[in-house]
């Protein structure tokens, strides 16, 4: 369980992450939004560690990040979204660095090379974008970590490689593992991502499952405009509309059109979520 | 599970750490330790345009061989442990799940011991082969150098101290250039001489002042010469511990600046 209690981060005189307090559980994949700039990516330097809060604390399973202790380390793995085109082969890579991790498997790893379409035996720096992706997808599966931070692991990969990616995560993660990805693809990832946490300048905006956003808001598919609708999108002969959930039935979430609702009607979001 | 430190975990990760090592600076190794050879292609290279043979002498070589060393401990530490400050291979080494004494250990290990070592031999070996087979030349450094240490009857710097201050002096080098390495993000090697020369015009300025101060320098001057053995021997042991204190705080700074590492 990651628990953050007040935290606050800043580069230099500039705030980035402001009083968040927030508890994230096991066996569940985290889906972190947030417009460009807004500390996703600190957010996840700060879980494992890479960087130190400038207030307030994070918990990992009473672990504190940034002490980096191999006992953290071990059950932690962070996926950048820049990864390193090692000028090795990937089978290589992965066979000398994995076994740091206590649970690291590398027959794991060849089996989701081959469920990812990748060639174990290819240099690194052979490699095209998503293929390096891919390779280090199949590292950070393979060590079997209970946390695992991944920053923007769809970007580089192609459309099947994406399914591919969807169903990799969804099997070879452990029930109690718990997945923080964040990403600006919320299309790709919209099927395997509960809860929902929406970054704003320096706060958390949304932090809720879509259970719980279904009973909030109501999610409209059908062509007639609604004056009361948070938020409108025309889609390709249909549309999409936000409004606050007065009826009690639930809907499917369109997690795009949610952060644009979110994103327009802060206070009014925010006042629903709490009440 | 231990969490400050393993020897298991140690091991595991020092072996990591050597293979990095070579794979970053095996070639810059094996071309300073394979100098002496270098140098003997070269003077048969030039012997070709020349009536007599060029051959370097036994001081020339012993030059080039303080020349090799350094140039060891300017260029190693930037390009095996320079990537450290770089955001993406700076986050990889420091989520690799090793503890920090046992990730700075293997550091002082292959850095200070392993590498200067190897190349030493190296280059003493390389040295002594192109001796023995050119029995016409002079004698080889490593010969030489026992018969310094043999011939040694100075009580004031024994062997040992000699030794010491030699290898005071390398490892001292080595530490200030990964310190470089470890703070500067770029130009790490151009950035550590100059901090060096600005630390020696600083300790130029403190010691012209020290002078200044002293009311009869050559009162000072007479009883430094006038000194006892004894006394000269405590000198020379006390500058050996003053040197390896030098060593340690450096290794220390170097320790700090791993565990406060961000990206």
């Amino acid at each position: 369980m990651i628990q953050m209690q007040n935290l606050a981060f800043a580069y230099g005189r500039t705030p980035v992450l402001q009083g968040i307090n927030m508890t994230l559980t096991e066996g569940r994949i985290y889906g972190l939004l947030g417009e460009n700039g807004v500390g996703k990516s600190t957010l996840l330097a700060l879980l494992c560690g890479l960087q130190r809060p400038s207030m307030g604390s994070i918990s990992i399973d009473g672990h504190e990040p940034y002490q980096r202790r191999p006992s953290f380390l071990g059950n932690v793995f962070y996926l950048p979204e820049d990864v390193l085109p090692v000028s090795q082969r990937a089978c290589k890579f992965v066979a000398e660095r994995g076994p740091f991790w206590p649970r690291f498997s590398y027959e794991k790893f060849q089996t989701i090379m081959r469920e990812l379409d990748n060639d174990p035996d290819k240099r690194m720096d052979q490699m095209s974008a998503g293929q390096l992706k891919k390779t280090y997808i199949a590292f950070a599966m393979a060590c079997n970590t209970k946390l695992l931070l991944l920053d923007e692991p769809t970007n580089g990969l192609d459309i099947p490689s994406k399914a591919l990616f969807r169903s990799a995560l969804m099997r070879h993660t452990a029930d109690d593992a718990l997945v923080v990805i964040t990403t600006h693809q919320v299309r790709d990832l919209e099927s395997v991502i509960d809860p929902i946490v929406i970054l704003d300048q320096r706060e958390v905006l949304l932090h809720a499952s879509l259970d719980e956003i279904a009973k909030h808001l109501y999610f409209d598919y059908s062509s007639q405009p609604n004056p009361s609708a948070l938020y409108s999108e025309q889609l390709p002969g249909s549309m999409v509309q936000v409004y606050p959930n007065t009826t009690g039935v639930e809907s499917k979430v369109n997690v795009e059109a949610l952060f644009n609702a979110v994103h327009r009607n802060k206070e009014i979001v925010k006042d629903l979520f709490n009440k | 599970m231990n969490d400050t430190f393993s020897p298991v975990r140690l091991g595991q990760y020092l072996l990591h750490d050597i293979r990095h090592n070579m794979r970053t600076y095996g070639f810059g190794l094996l071309l300073l330790g394979l100098l002496p050879v270098i140098m003997l292609l070269l003077s048969l290279l030039l012997s070709l345009f020349s009536e007599d043979p060029v051959r370097m002498g036994a001081d020339g070589r012993t030059v080039i061989f303080g020349f090799a060393i350094w140039g060891l401990t300017l260029s190693y530490p930037s390009r095996s442990y320079g990537h450290l400050t770089n955001k993406r291979k700076g986050s990889e080494w420091l989520m690799l799940p090793a503890s920090m004494p046992e990730k700075f250990t293997s550091m002082m290990l292959i850095s200070i011991v392993l590498l200067p070592l190897s190349m030493i031999l190296l280059y003493l070996g390389s040295d002594a082969l192109i001796c023995w087979l050119d029995p016409h030349g002079s004698s080889s450094i490593a010969s030489g150098i026992a018969e310094v240490m043999r011939n040694n009857s100075s009580i004031e710097v024994t062997n040992g101290t000699m030794l010491m201050l030699i290898f005071n002096s390398i490892w001292q080098s080595v530490l200030f250039f990964l310190l470089g390495a470890l703070f500067f993000k770029k130009r790490k090697i151009v950035g550590t001489i100059l901090v060096l020369m600005g630390l020696n015009v600083l300790i130029i300025v403190l010691i012209q002042l020290f002078v200044h101060i002293i009311p009869d320098i050559s009162a000072l001057k007479n009883l430094i010469l006038s000194a006892s053995d004894e006394a000269a021997r405590h000198f020379v042991v006390a500058m050996v511990s003053v040197s390896t204190l030098f060593t340690m705080a450096l290794a220390t700074g170097v320790f700090f600046r791993l565990k406060t590492l961000k990206h």
